[in-house]
């Protein structure tokens, strides 16, 4: 009763602020937290349309029964297994490539500002063209890009890209690292331009190298963003969705299949809402785990790295 | 001053009172038109004409059809039909009929029984017994289609030495498309290619392999007839296996390489790079619409598939036909509206002034007419051809979806030789057993 009283007393004190946040909250309810709990609910319910049980809009309570359907996918290893491989190269490419990329546009350069506004070209373009334009090159009857390496005789005869289980993983995550390095160049440029040029004039009169001078000053400083966008990085990527699709649908042989793709295909295509939302859970839930996991060893590397 | 304010307020009510009455007297009942066909260059016309021709016998009816391509269109018609917020005529595919109407807990699209009753469509439409779910008549055809002969490049066949009737086994079929394979400059590198089927995961893509599972004498089920379910899967038969071989050697020998849907194969014929491709009776429409005329009238024609010689047996081809039939969205304001429009389509008169012109009329008034037979030589000469041959109608199975996606990545699987055939289609069978028994 006394703290009910105090809790009243207190959101009295502030009830112009909590006016004010009302609508943000009622929005973030609304387009976040009931999809999350209504995804809970149909991971728990039968819910495959195209055979209803009944005609009751209740659907029924199922358990887990969801869950081991999805476990038991028989492409769901592999699908587990492109996730990862696909998330962790394309992560990767994107990161080594960005911090290069930053490190080259930090330098003084003629044209720099140009060179700048063109590096975000791949992430400006919208996905759907950035896809039409690789398919159309990557075509082992019409590509330009079989068409550069036959004329410079690196290969004899013409690379399925798309057709083939490795190479179309392979151009799925080249196309993944292209579109989307520039975020990761920008946060790393405005992160660099951060450190003061004084460190490393005082790097330079004690002689020290260019590696030197990296591992010493500009890593240090460099790490909480670079932790930060690499963090970013991986919780996008690993549900990513339309540039594979719109590339590969998830083929060859479930070859570029990660699970975004899998969870598209179960609602949308089969109509197994059910299994997808079961599916999309145990995305959820291995990613905030990740996220855990991360953050821990982030605050174990606290002081070093802050 | 109160009086000007008076006369002012008096004003103002009267023109609001007018122009209310006004809109009313304008007020038009207006249908969605839900179809995939009006981004199409001929069909586009041909909506825009018998819509013309329904709003002036109805003038008080507005009908518009959505702009959505065929590759979109079942995506977002799933998405509309959850939201509650499709057409009020909705198009649907025969085959996936149902997955649709079951999206809703109260069936998407409502029962035309008692539309039905009283009309003659009982005697003078085709197709009109396999519009059943749920124990009434759901939708309504007003087109429909048979599938697939093989396009042809005559040219190509000259250059090549070929005849038609040289190739009408499996055996001499794969021998004249791989002469057909061929690399026109000299360059060490292939120009034209023979034949080619799609390879995406598109659920359109199964129906270019079924003819030939069909043909040889397999299929999905078994006699491809009710009751479909898990004990009657036959995907891993050995009728399938000589199938699916006989295709991993075709892709050998005469595929043009990569991943391509159906419209992308016809694009590689268009363009001379592809002499031969399974078509269906609307390939002919795209096929005019988009080769230069002189040629599509002179250098373009039909074969019949090749028959199957298995177990010591010829097996003619097995084609396929289906509809796409109308429906009446559950959630439209105006059904009785929307059925006078789907009604109207199948009227002799919009079936032989309009749907002739892009699809075969379901009326049989229309079908069975001398007319039709000599008005349309090459729609009518693929029709006639069809009836050489036993057809199957696509079954209407609600996991046809699920079913698709096996399919295709069972026989991708065969093609790319990451499975053997026989692997693939052990795997095929074991997923479809699955799908089934859920």
């Amino acid at each position: 009763m006394i703290l009910m009283k105090s809790i009243f007393q207190y959101l009295s004190k502030n009830k112009t602020a909590y006016l004010f946040i009302i609508p943000s909250i009622a929005a973030i309810a609304l387009l976040i937290f009931y999809p999350m709990i209504k995804t809970v609910v149909m991971s728990f319910t039968y819910w495959y349309i195209a055979i209803p049980k009944s005609r009751s809009p209740f659907h029924p309570f199922v358990g887990l029964e969801n869950y081991r359907d999805v476990l038991a996918m028989s492409h769901f290893q592999k699908t587990i297994i492109v996730t990862l491989v696909y998330t962790g190269v394309c992560v990767g490419g994107r990161m080594l490539v960005g911090l290069g990329t930053a490190l080259l546009l930090n330098k003084k350069f003629v044209g720099r500002g140009i060179v700048r506004g063109i590096m975000i070209i791949p992430w400006a373009i919208p996905t759907i063209v950035a896809c039409i334009i690789f398919t159309l090159a990557l075509d082992p009857v019409y590509g330009i890009v079989n068409s550069i390496l036959q004329e410079l005789n690196f290969v004899e005869t013409n690379i399925p890209f798309l057709s083939k289980p490795n190479w179309a993983l392979l151009s799925v995550i080249v196309v993944g690292i292209w579109k989307y390095f520039p975020f990761v160049t920008l946060m790393l440029l405005a992160a660099l331009q951060g450190i003061p040029q004084s460190l490393y004039e005082v790097a330079s009169i004690d002689g020290a190298s260019a590696w030197k001078k990296f591992i010493s000053i500009t890593w240090p400083l460099l790490r909480p963003v670079w932790a930060i966008v690499m963090l970013l990085q991986i919780v996008w990527t690993v549900k990513e969705f339309e540039l594979i699709y719109l590339i590969t649908q998830g083929g060859p042989d479930y070859a570029t299949a990660t699970i975004g793709i899998d969870i598209y295909l179960n609602a949308f295509r089969f109509f197994k809402m059910g299994a997808a939302a079961a599916e999309g859970m145990l995305l959820l839930f291995f990613s905030i785990l990740f996220s855990i996991v991360y953050f821990k060893f982030l605050m174990k590397k606290g002081e070093s790295m802050w | 001053m109160k009086k000007y304010s008076y006369i002012v307020m008096m004003v103002v009510v009267s023109l609001l009172l007018i122009s209310t009455i006004a809109c009313g007297a304008q007020s038009k009942i207006e249908l969605t038109f839900y179809q995939w066909y009006y981004t199409e260059a001929k069909y586009g016309p041909v909506i825009d004409g018998y819509i013309g021709a329904f709003e002036e016998k109805f003038p008080n009816v507005k009908v518009n059809p959505v702009a959505i391509t065929n590759r979109d269109y079942w995506d977002r018609l799933t998405m509309d039909i959850m939201s509650g917020v499709e057409g009020d005529v909705v198009g649907v595919d025969q085959a996936s009929m149902a997955a649709y109407y079951y999206l809703r807990p109260e069936g998407a699209f409502i029962s035309l029984d008692k539309y039905i009753e009283g009309t003659s469509f009982a005697e003078d439409l085709v197709l009109l017994d396999d519009m059943e779910e749920d124990g009434h008549c759901i939708a309504l055809p007003y087109n429909w289609f048979t599938f697939g002969h093989i396009f042809y490049r005559k040219s190509h066949f000259e250059e090549a030495g070929l005849s038609v009737d040289g190739m009408g086994t499996w055996e001499s079929f794969k021998e004249g498309a791989a002469k057909l394979t061929v690399d026109l400059d000299g360059d060490g590198r292939i120009d034209r290619y023979g034949m080619t089927l799609p390879s995406t995961a598109e659920a359109i893509s199964r129906w270019w392999h079924q003819l030939w599972l069909w043909t040889a004498g397999g299929g999905f089920f078994k006699n491809e007839a009710p009751p479909y379910t898990a004990e009657n899967v036959i995907f891993d038969c050995p009728a399938n296996l000589f199938a699916l071989e006989y295709l991993v050697d075709l892709k050998r020998e005469a595929f043009a390489p990569g991943v391509r849907d159906p419209f992308q194969i016809q694009e590689l014929f268009y363009n001379s790079s592809l002499s031969m491709f399974l078509g269906a009776s609307w390939s002919l429409v795209m096929v005019e619409t988009n080769m230069p005329t002189q040629i599509y009238e002179e250098d373009v024609d039909i074969m019949p598939m090749p028959s199957a010689y298995y177990q010591g047996e010829l097996r003619p081809p097995v084609l396929v036909a289906w509809s796409t039939p109308l429906a009446i969205s559950s959630r439209s304001k105006y059904p009785d509206t929307a059925w006078d429009f789907i009604e109207f389509l199948n009227s002799e008169e919009i079936q032989r002034d309009w749907i002739t012109r892009v699809a075969s009329p379901v009326n049989k008034k229309v079908l069975e007419s001398s007319w039709y037979k000599t008005s349309f030589p090459k729609i009518g000469a693929f029709m006639n051809l069809s009836r050489e041959f036993e057809w199957r109608m696509t079954p209407n199975i609600a996991q046809w979806n699920e079913i698709d996606k096996v399919i295709q990545e069972a026989v991708k699987s065969a093609y790319v030789e990451v499975k053997s055939p026989k692997e693939a289609l052990d795997w095929g069978q074991a997923e479809i057993v699955k799908i089934m028994r859920k």
